[in-house]
């Protein structure tokens, strides 16, 4: 298999940073303790022309031995089903990935961090 | 001097003048406080430094409005991560919750009933879902029948479910407190 | 929220043990005022009284497991500020009698930020207070202030109630004298 290039996982990051704060229920991506800034170099970003670059803050991915694993730390609203959301994150972001960037991803994991209340 | 910071010359103390303060004023002075010209002075002093307290106590300077927000970045910084709860899931990886978050969510539905106001939130982890020991104080009222927290526990799992998506194993309500509402 | 009325402190000091960061946030919203305010009498400084403030609220935080009782919240900030407070005063001040550069010290200032006039009798009462040893006006202002009792300022300062009573007296004796000598 001979590929042209190689998708930076800052580019993944940002996928799948903006799969998961498009899935409603998601109120924000949260980096806790153990976030990881990912950096969007130049090079990336140009790479990858009508891409915002969007924060991917609260989101780590690890390419090793050709898996592709993503983790996401976020919150989500009150008013939906914490679970739910969860589940459609992970679908959200393997399918935002595939269609950006071409790549499988082999797991999606997301941790909740904290359920916010409905506004007052 | 001889005397001590706070005893007058005539032998009374500062102490005193000051507790006899509104006595005086009301006309209720005695012999001594009507004509000894220390008590007087002292008296009078007294009431110009109580007069400077009100104001002082009036003023609430209040400081500037960013410390607020300074304060909450430092602390929200260091929330632990703590405890997740696993979420059932069938896709590849997994769904995870804070402990805290489910805490916060059954509070919320605890207070939700009359006459109850949750305290602690302590939640574990089981195979299946999670075992809840919540801590609640209670209106007066409440304290004798059941009813409200027969409503805590219908709330409470069902916010569980609805909201996380947890079920709960065992659900254990602790009264340790009881408070009064106005009126009662 | 649907609950009208506002939590108790000692709902709320439960909460927030268990990581409940609106929890705390009701009660920084409820005490960084007062807390503000005792600091900035005993420092004479605001910039220096809001770190002060800062770090009793994150360190409180941090300590919120090892706090005996909810109830004994709001005692555990009082005894954390007027402590800083009284360190910082030490550490400005390299030998305890020298006091006469409180006239050139910048902190004389009493309000360095604040345009309102202030009345000469709270002017008066502000530089008296300056005067007074760092432990009396502590006592002094916890109690004409801030309302506590004298075994609760006995806890915050580290001495007995008798001495509570004490030190109280000499202050005020000696605000007093200062405001309108009688002496």
């Amino acid at each position: 298999m001979s590929v042209d290039y190689v998708v930076a996982d800052p580019v993944i990051a940002s996928v799948a940073a903006r799969a998961a704060i498009s899935t409603p229920g998601v109120v924000r991506l949260e980096p806790g303790l153990r976030g990881l800034v990912t950096a969007w170099t130049r090079a990336a970003r140009q790479r990858w022309k009508g891409l915002d670059p969007a924060p991917a803050d609260g989101v780590r991915v690890r390419t090793a031995d050709g898996r592709v694993t993503v983790h996401v730390d976020l919150v989500t609203a009150a008013a939906d089903q914490a679970a739910a959301v969860g589940r459609a994150v992970q679908r959200a972001v393997t399918r935002f990935v595939a269609e950006q960037t071409g790549l499988v991803v082999d797991e999606v994991s997301v941790s909740i961090m904290d359920i916010e209340p409905v506004a007052r | 001097m001889a005397m001590t910071d706070y005893e007058l010359p005539c032998e009374r103390d500062v102490d005193q003048v000051w507790a006899r303060l509104d006595a005086v004023g009301a006309g209720l002075a005695d012999e001594h406080e009507l004509t000894c010209p220390h008590c007087r002075a002292a008296r009078e002093s007294l009431l110009a430094l109580r007069e400077a307290t009100s104001e002082l106590v009036a003023e609430a300077d209040a400081p500037s409005p960013d410390l607020f927000g300074r304060i909450m970045s430092a602390v929200r910084a260091e929330v632990r991560r703590g405890s997740m709860v696993r979420l059932p899931t069938p896709e590849p990886g997994y769904v995870e919750v804070s402990e805290q978050a489910v805490a916060a969510v059954l509070r919320y539905a605890a207070d939700t009933v009359d006459g109850v106001r949750a305290r602690r939130c302590r939640v574990r982890p089981v195979p299946g879902g999670v075992e809840v020991e919540l801590t609640l104080a209670v209106s007066l009222r409440n304290a004798a029948g059941g009813e409200a927290l027969a409503q805590v526990r219908e709330r409470v799992t069902a916010a569980a479910a609805a909201r996380v998506g947890l079920t709960l194993a065992k659900l254990d309500l602790i009264v340790d407190d009881v408070y009064g509402e106005p009126g009662e | 929220m649907t609950t009208t009325t506002p939590l108790d402190d000692v709902t709320l000091v439960g909460r927030a043990r268990d990581g409940d960061v609106r929890a705390y946030e009701q009660l920084v919203l409820r005490y960084q005022g007062p807390m503000f305010r005792l600091a900035v009498k005993m420092l004479a400084h605001r910039g220096d009284a809001e770190d002060v403030v800062q770090e009793v609220f994150l360190n409180a935080w941090r300590k919120l497991d090892q706090l005996g009782e909810d109830a004994a919240f709001v005692g555990w900030l009082y005894r954390a500020t007027t402590n800083r407070c009284l360190n910082a005063i030490r550490a400005r001040k390299p030998q305890a009698d020298v006091d006469l550069d409180t006239a050139e010290s910048p902190r004389t200032d009493l309000q360095p930020e604040r345009a309102v006039q202030v009345s000469s009798q709270l002017a008066a009462l502000n530089a008296a207070l300056e005067q007074l040893t760092p432990e009396q006006r502590a006592c002094w202002l916890l109690r004409e202030v801030h309302g506590r009792s004298y075994e609760e300022i006995g806890e915050t300062v580290g001495v007995n109630a008798t001495a509570v009573r004490g030190r109280i007296a000499r202050a005020r004796a000696q605000l007093a004298e200062v405001m309108k000598p009688w002496r």
